[in-house]
């Protein structure tokens, strides 16, 4: 080091592509600012800063508090901080070092730099990651379950003729003994028959309730292709609402809707509308009927993705626990015990994926969840598609 | 007319599931009320069906598609060949794309859906529409006895104007889900009917669709019907051209199945009907009439999103 001359050490700072603050520990006596420190933090370069006392943005507060601490050892870490040029948080990585010099001083030798997009790739990768593995695992399960409904079919419809022909028999039975005389006979043969009967109305009980889990699993696995529509979405979700408002799960429920674009969207309007009810049915079980339900929608905000629309279905139950969060699309997934068979937010799932969009969920502690619903945006002659409204 | 010898009909199930071709031997034996005297027989396997169908004439041959030995097709290709006349069934799981795509490719209009609780009126009906066409007709037919049926006869755009406010009061009054688009599919299946009905010499369209109609010629008048019994709300469009053929519905149908026809101003009708219907049946007397019938069921049984058979009959 020694060996480099002080104009050469002034140059590196000066160019070095991170923020470097140098402090003198004691009174906080700013020491070294660089070009690249005042950029990532957003300050004003015409600003001559003497020490950290000095009237600095409040918004660097978590910045100060840190430096200010007496800790000696390197740290290295992660700060966050909403500089007030940008719309999110940004990530600071940095190195702390003291040094004590011979004069017995400290200095305090900052180093770091944005690596706010770095996380969010990060991120992005990993959600990316996931969503993949969400619907490989959905697809190989896909296959097999639509093999088993189908081969479940036969022997269900198969039953399903037995049992009604029994009844039709014992129907007949009952007609033919009516008019024989025999009186006490008579009684106990009907009370056998209709004995008999209600026996047989629980197997068929079973018996339809056993086909729709098949028609389900057939739709869930094999799903029936779209009927696509143009709708504005402010007009689709309206109506739904609508719609829902007499249906006793929802009828105390507090729905509103909340959005400003006009965009229109092309969908099987009775599909989604399935997926609609399944996502705020859930919400309705959550709160006991009685929960408020905020759905609103924008463009995305993405720059690389403008022709996506979002409808968020926020609830204020308890929300979904984090460790359940990434099992909640999968088929016979239910946190509802007997009530369910956890096919609705599976079914759901592939519904919105057949759009060409994407269904997601968050639920950020002490909140309620939140469902995102992910659409393409229609965007050809929206003229023609009035017509249709 | 009880002393009337009814005729014999000979009927084969063919399904290697045991419990369903003996289930629907037994019902049609014993439970199903026919014009017809019936002979009913089963076969298992593909080439058991192939050779009671080589030695006796069968009227009506009803088959599963995956026989353990071959596929359904085959036999009822066999029965074909032997009598043209001759009409075939499937029972199979229904969906409506393969019944689109088996409809193409072998002219079989009919499927009796495979499903629980199974459908012996809904398997009773096909059979006799198949067995004598002409029972197909009529709003009547599949509505409880002594419903009230409505009339309305539309005679010019300003009728069809008027049938709109009508249908759609009745809609609304017996509360059905849907309304609008059930509207806007009624709407289509009525100008259709008009303009594509009436027809020149030639064979072009008389009519021109938009274009405002004061009075149309008798023969060429459209009547809806619609009513309600306690299962079910109907509704009946019927012209009097039977221009209308089951593969042009075909290729409506797929057309709009694949999204390619999201635009088309007609034939989407037919595809909004199926979707938003129960049961769609269309009976076609070719050169005579069409009839677009259309059943929503209150039985949540009955109304399965997983089971909205097409029918369509023409003789």
């Amino acid at each position: 080091m020694n060996s480099l001359q002080p104009s050469v050490l002034e140059m590196l700072v000066d160019f070095m592509p991170s923020g470097l603050i140098l402090l003198e520990a004691e009174k906080k006596q700013i020491l070294r600012f660089n070009p690249r420190a005042y950029e990532i933090l957003g300050l004003d370069h015409e600003l001559h800063l003497q020490s950290l006392h000095d009237h600095l943005p409040i918004y660097l507060s978590p910045l100060i508090t840190l430096l200010k601490t007496e800790k000696k050892d390197i740290q290295r870490g992660e700060l966050v901080l909403h500089l007030p040029s940008r719309d999110e948080e940004s990530t600071l990585g940095f190195n702390l070092k003291h040094i004590t010099e011979e004069t017995g001083s400290t200095l305090v030798l900052f180093i770091f730099s944005d690596i706010s997009k770095v996380i969010k790739d990060q991120l992005m990768v990993e959600k990316i990651k996931d969503e993949l593995h969400q619907s490989k695992k959905l697809a190989s399960l896909g296959t097999l379950v639509a093999g088993v409904a189908h081969e479940l079919n036969n022997p269900l419809t198969g039953i399903s003729m037995s049992l009604s022909l029994i009844s039709m028999q014992l129907g007949r039975l009952t007609q033919k003994i009516q008019p024989l005389p025999a009186e006490g006979m008579l009684t106990e043969v009907t009370k056998s028959v209709e004995s008999l009967l209600s026996e047989l109305e629980k197997i068929k009980t079973a018996n339809s309730k056993a086909s729709t889990l098949v028609g389900d699993l057939l739709s869930y696995a094999k799903p029936t292709q779209l009927c696509l529509q143009p709708v504005s979405v402010q007009t689709f979700l309206t109506e739904v609402i609508q719609a829902l408002h007499g249906h006793p799960s929802f009828s105390r429920m507090e729905i509103i809707i909340e959005g400003h674009t006009n965009a229109w969207i092309r969908c099987d309007r009775v599909k989604l509308e399935q997926v609609l009810y399944n996502i705020l049915k859930n919400s309705s079980d959550a709160t006991h009927g009685t929960g408020k339900v905020r759905i609103f929608y924008s463009q995305d905000t993405d720059e690389a993705q403008p022709d996506f629309i979002n409808i968020h279905i926020q609830d204020n139950g308890p929300g979904i626990d984090r460790t359940l969060l990434n099992r909640i699309f999968d088929p016979f997934f239910t946190t509802k015990g007997h009530e369910g068979v956890g096919l609705g937010l599976s079914i759901s799932y592939r519904t919105v994926e057949q759009h060409g969009g994407l269904l997601s969920v968050e639920s950020p502690p002490g909140l309620g969840a939140e469902h995102c619903i992910r659409l393409p945006i229609y965007v050809e002659s929206s003229s023609e598609a009035t017509r249709y409204e | 007319m009880n002393d009337v010898v009814p005729e014999l009909r000979r009927i084969l199930i063919v399904d290697d599931d045991q419990l369903i071709r003996e289930g629907i031997q037994n019902y049609l034996l014993n439970f199903h009320d026919s014009e017809f005297k019936l002979e009913v027989d089963t076969a298992e396997f593909c080439e058991e069906a192939q050779r009671k169908i080589s030695s006796n004439h069968y009227h009506l041959v009803i088959s599963d598609i995956n026989l353990p030995d071959g596929d359904g097709f085959s036999v009822l290709e066999h029965v074909k060949a032997r009598d043209k006349d001759s009409r075939s069934a499937l029972i199979t799981a229904y969906k409506v794309e393969d019944y689109v795509k088996n409809a193409k490719m072998t002219g079989i209009y009919n499927i009796i859906a495979k499903t629980a609780p199974f459908d012996f009126d809904e398997l009773s009906r096909v059979v006799n529409n198949l067995l004598n066409p002409q029972t197909a007709f009529g709003l009547t037919t599949y509505m409880a006895p002594n419903s009230q049926i409505n009339h309305i006869l539309i005679r010019s755009s300003q009728d069809v104007d008027n049938s709109i406010e009508t249908l759609q009061a009745f809609l609304k009054e017996s509360g059905t889900a849907h309304e609008n688009e059930l509207l806007t599919a009624l709407m289509e299946g009525i100008t259709n009917a008009i303009y594509h009905a009436c027809r020149n010499e030639d064979g072009s369209f008389k009519y021109q669709k938009g274009q405002r109609i004061d009075q149309l010629e008798s023969n060429e008048q459209v009547s809806v019907y619609y009513g309600k019994d306690l299962d079910s709300i109907g509704f009946a469009i019927v012209d009097q051209g039977g221009n209308f053929s089951a593969s042009e519905i075909l290729y409506w149908l797929e057309r709009n199945m694949s999204g390619a026809g999201l635009m088309d101003t007609h034939g989407r009708g037919v595809f909004l009907m199926h979707r938003l219907v129960d049961r769609l049946l269309i009976n076609i007397s070719p050169g005579h009439k069409t009839e677009i019938i259309m059943l929503l069921y209150r039985d949540e049984n009955r109304s399965s999103q997983y089971n909205k058979p097409i029918y369509i009959n023409q003789f």
